[in-house]
């Protein structure tokens, strides 16, 4: 709002035209000709009105008024380069792009490129001086910004979009550092045991964990804490090398945030990684990150993160976390099946993004529960038979599991005695060689790293039930996200060993006790349970259709409440008249209807579930329905929420919304009106809210008040009467 | 910042809409209501915010005024005159009060008060277009 260039203009009455035509058109003397129409149209309004009130009143038209002008070239230009914010985002950007002294890639620390997130962060360290990461939510986002740090090697700031961003990604940022220390004693260790220690990147000093407008503000912060930390991130900002700066949710800021931002980094001479996901929605006017997005697109400044990890609920280790996070219930040792299907179920309902795409030999999900040996299982649904398949086959499914694994082991310490055998080659080598002898000992063949056979799909779950049943702590905690690890298996397996050896065949139990003690000598149990592998993926289509499918099934069955679905333009832009005739043409209603005042849209990168916080009113205006975000491509859950500090602090509420509720529509049916067409329509409420109601209400509460008065009144001078007659009777 | 003493209503139910109506002008006309609640609710010690806001107010006002001109003019045989006039008088009396404001102008107060004034009459003129709402079916 802020805009010392727009108000050069002398007329004020014009600024707000100049201020939304300028960032409609890109070019300027197009933008001028708009102007000089419209305000020739505001003009003729303003003395039609003049006229009207003056005959409706009697009275002649009040004094002459200033007519509304055109401004001076030199105000109109500057005016317009002030609003053309995206203008100057775009040239901050290429300019930081070109800059060769910010890309810190002369020597990068290669990552072991074995799965995406690692190539992710490889990318994003050898990007130019700005580089966006794009991604939707549980894209690994944050934790490919983890992997660049390691590479990069220089000081890192935390900033974010919001205080939850920046919170969150300075804590993992940090939590990666403190994590190095445990590495580096383990390691200390294994050189004791003289084992091979692993690498580990140095540590990486981390500062920041405020928001933009934290950092940027020129008033010190009244929180200590964080002003400490901002002098701290401006005193390294002046040391070389120069630290990476590093937004999380980039796609909430808005223009003004984004260009003060990218000056802030081209002052300082940083570099700067945006992370966030082009479709959300910023709080403050236009989608700069989007703009940056697609201009980079194609160039090593745009990174992008198109698989779901957090979320690719069709891929093994998502779906055994989640059983086995869902199954926490308070008694260990059981398999809290409801959960387990609850689970499975919203993990085949889940649309969180494009899952990974199907590889050769992969099926999807429900391919997968089609299966007859599931099929023939008792249950209802397809999940609730495959959970009772898996509980069924419990001990042969961890059977194969664990010999999975134990042949993993195996596999690995070959290789690793491979590995150890040629270092003692070469070292022998050497000294023949330092010695002076002409005969030296020949070298074995260098080991090949095994491929290492994955157990199969339904072990791997199996396992995960069986962790829960038997309260093993399988897998290590990191942060908030448990992640299950490949130990998993040598948990279960030795719990497994000990609780059901004793059925087990003679000789057995007593060969896989040594297995798990010595890690080897397992031939046999090698030979018994062949890998299998099975990675289960679902395409965003397929996923989108079981989701309808789903949808329908719940409505049918009364699970799911039949509400229309109000949809935003995700945009949040007003349709143009093209896309309504488009839109109608379709055969799809068009309606504007009232300014939905979205206040934000909270967390969606982090959960996946969008929650617009709305004020009450709004609340009743959607019949309790559902929200779809139009240009959201990920159609996952959304929830509208009351705004609690809404009454309680007006101010921050209004200065955030006044922006958005600008340009908010709500437009109904606009986009799937099939979905529920059926749907009645909710007349409970209609005139809760309307003016004879409230007017209503008023009068009922001052007759209320009124005869509350009325009574303590009474009673006071009931109270009066008595002292007085008590009064009279003492004295007399 | 003082409390919003404007009461909010923009909740309307139109009767030819669900939670709109199909009628673009009347939904425009509502739709700058609602945001002008929001600029009458701002203030800020800072001229140039207030210069903006105000700005963005005169734009919404004669909008709405220019909208309310057209819908009329769709539907003027189903329209009452006294409802068009009643409806008429109350926008244009708050485009006036924003246009009596004179340029240059950096007295935040007036700028606060005008905008608030003429907010206050498209207040006004909500009973008149609900009933030119419903006419107009």
């Amino acid at each position: 709002m802020n805009s010392p260039e727009i108000n050069q203009i002398e007329d004020v009455r014009i600024l707000g035209e100049v201020s939304r035509l300028a960032s409609k058109y890109a070019d300027y003397e197009e933008f001028k000709r708009e102007l000089e129409t419209v305000i020739s149209r505001k003009e003729k309004t303003a003395a039609k009105a003049r006229m009207t009130v003056a005959r409706r009143t009697g009275n002649e038209p009040a004094k002459k008024r200033a007519s509304l002008q055109m401004p001076s070239e030199e105000a109109l230009k500057k005016a317009y380069n002030y609003s053309r914010q995206e203008d100057k985002i775009i040239s901050s950007a290429i300019n930081l792009v070109q800059d060769q002294k910010r890309s810190l890639n002369d020597n990068p620390t290669p990552v072991h490129k074995d799965w995406e997130i690692n190539e992710i962060g490889q990318q994003i360290a050898e990007g130019p001086g700005l580089t966006v990461l794009d991604g939707g939510p549980g894209a690994g986002k944050s934790f490919s910004l983890g992997k660049a740090v390691d590479v990069m090697q220089v000081p890192v700031i935390c900033l974010g979009s919001t205080k939850s961003a920046a919170a969150g990604l300075y804590k993992d940022m940090n939590d990666a550092q403190s994590d190095k220390d445990k590495e580096a004693k383990k390691n200390e260790e294994k050189i004791k045991q003289g084992k091979k220690p692993k690498e580990i990147a140095p540590k990486i000093d981390i500062l920041g964990g405020l928001t933009v407008d934290q950092l940027l503000q020129k008033k010190p912060l009244k929180d200590k804490d964080l002003q400490a930390r901002k002098e701290k991130v401006l005193e390294q900002l002046k040391k070389t090398p120069k630290p990476c700066i590093m937004v999380d949710e980039a796609g909430l800021l808005g223009h003004k945030e984004m260009r003060r931002l990218l000056n802030f980094v081209e002052k300082n001479g940083a570099k700067v990684i945006l992370a966030g996901d082009c479709q959300q929605i910023p709080e403050g006017k236009g989608q700069p990150f989007k703009t940056l997005v697609e201009s980079l697109k194609g160039t090593k400044a745009y990174v992008n993160a198109p698989y779901v990890f957090r979320q690719s609920c069709f891929s093994e280790k998502a779906i055994t976390s989640g059983i086995y996070n869902g199954l926490s219930s308070n008694n260990p040792k059981e398999i809290n099946k409801d959960k387990a299907v609850e689970f499975l179920e919203a993990a085949y309902a889940i649309t969180g993004g494009p899952a990974k795409p199907p590889k050769n030999g992969e099926m999807t999900f429900q391919d997968y529960l089609k299966d007859p040996k599931i099929q023939e299982m008792p249950g209802d649904t397809p999940v609730q038979k495959y959970v009772t398949y898996l509980e069924k086959n419990k001990d042969s499914l961890l059977k194969e599991g664990t010999g999975t694994i134990l042949h993993n082991y195996e596999a690995h310490a070959e290789y690793e005695s491979a590995l150890k055998a040629l270092e003692e080659a070469k070292k022998a080598q050497e000294k023949a060689k330092n010695e002076g002898k002409t005969d030296l000992p020949p070298l074995p063949k260098e080991p090949k790293e095994p491929d290492v056979p994955k157990p199969s799909y339904d072990s791997y779950m199996c396992a995960a039930l069986a962790a829960q049943q038997m309260g093993v702590q399988a897998y290590e905690t990191r942060g908030q996200t448990q992640e299950p690890s490949k130990d998993i298996y040598k948990d279960v397996a030795k719990d497994f060993a000990e609780n059901y050896s004793k059925s087990l065949e003679n000789g057995l139990e007593a060969r896989k006790r040594t297995a798990l003690e010595k890690g080897k000598d397992y031939t046999t149990l090698k030979q018994e349970y062949p890998d299998g592998k099975l990675a289960i993926t679902a395409t965003e289509k397929e996923a989108d259709e079981l989701n309808a499918a789903i949808r329908k099934e719940m409505i049918d069955q009364g699970k799911l409440p039949a509400k229309e679905p109000v949809i935003i333009n995700g945009d949040r832009k007003l349709l143009s008249q093209t896309e309504i005739e488009a839109a109608q043409k379709a055969g799809k209603k068009v309606k504007y209807a009232y300014a939905l005042d979205v206040k934000t849209t909270q967390g969606m990168s982090q959960t996946g579930k969008v929650t617009f916080v709305v004020r009450g009113d709004t609340m009743d205006k959607m019949h309790g329905g559902e929200i779809l975000v139009g240009a959201t491509r990920h159609k996952g859950e959304f929830e509208i929420k009351m705004d609690q500090d809404a009454h309680k602090n007006k101010q921050s509420f209004y200065k955030a919304s006044v922006q958005q509720f600008a340009s908010a529509r709500v437009i109904k049916d606009a986009f799937q009106p099939d979905l529920h067409n059926a749907a009645p329509k909710d007349t409970s409420k209609k005139g809760k809210h309307s003016l004879q109601d409230r007017i209503k209400a008023a009068k009922k509460e001052r007759k209320n008040v009124m005869a509350q008065l009325k009574t303590i009144h009474k009673n006071r001078a009931l109270k009066q009467q008595a002292v007085t007659r008590k009064k009279d009777a003492l004295t007399h | 910042m003082t409390e919003n003493i404007i009461p909010r209503k923009y909740n309307y139910n139109l009767e030819t809409g669900t939670v709109g109506t199909d009628d673009d002008d009347m939904a425009n006309i509502l739709y700058n209501i609602n945001c002008m609640e929001m600029k009458a609710s701002y203030e800020s010690d800072d001229v140039n915010d207030m210069q903006t806001t105000f700005g963005e107010s005169f734009s919404m006002v004669t909008e709405a005024a220019e909208h309310l001109d057209n819908f009329i003019e769709n539907h003027k045989e189903k329209l009452r005159s006294d409802t068009i006039d009643d409806a008429e008088l109350f926008l244009s009396e708050a485009v006036v009060i924003l246009d009596d404001v004179e340029p240059p102008q950096t007295d935040i107060e007036l700028m606060s008060n005008s905008i608030k004034a003429a907010y206050q009459k498209m207040l006004d003129a909500v009973p008149s277009l609900l009933k030119l709402d419903e006419q107009a079916i």
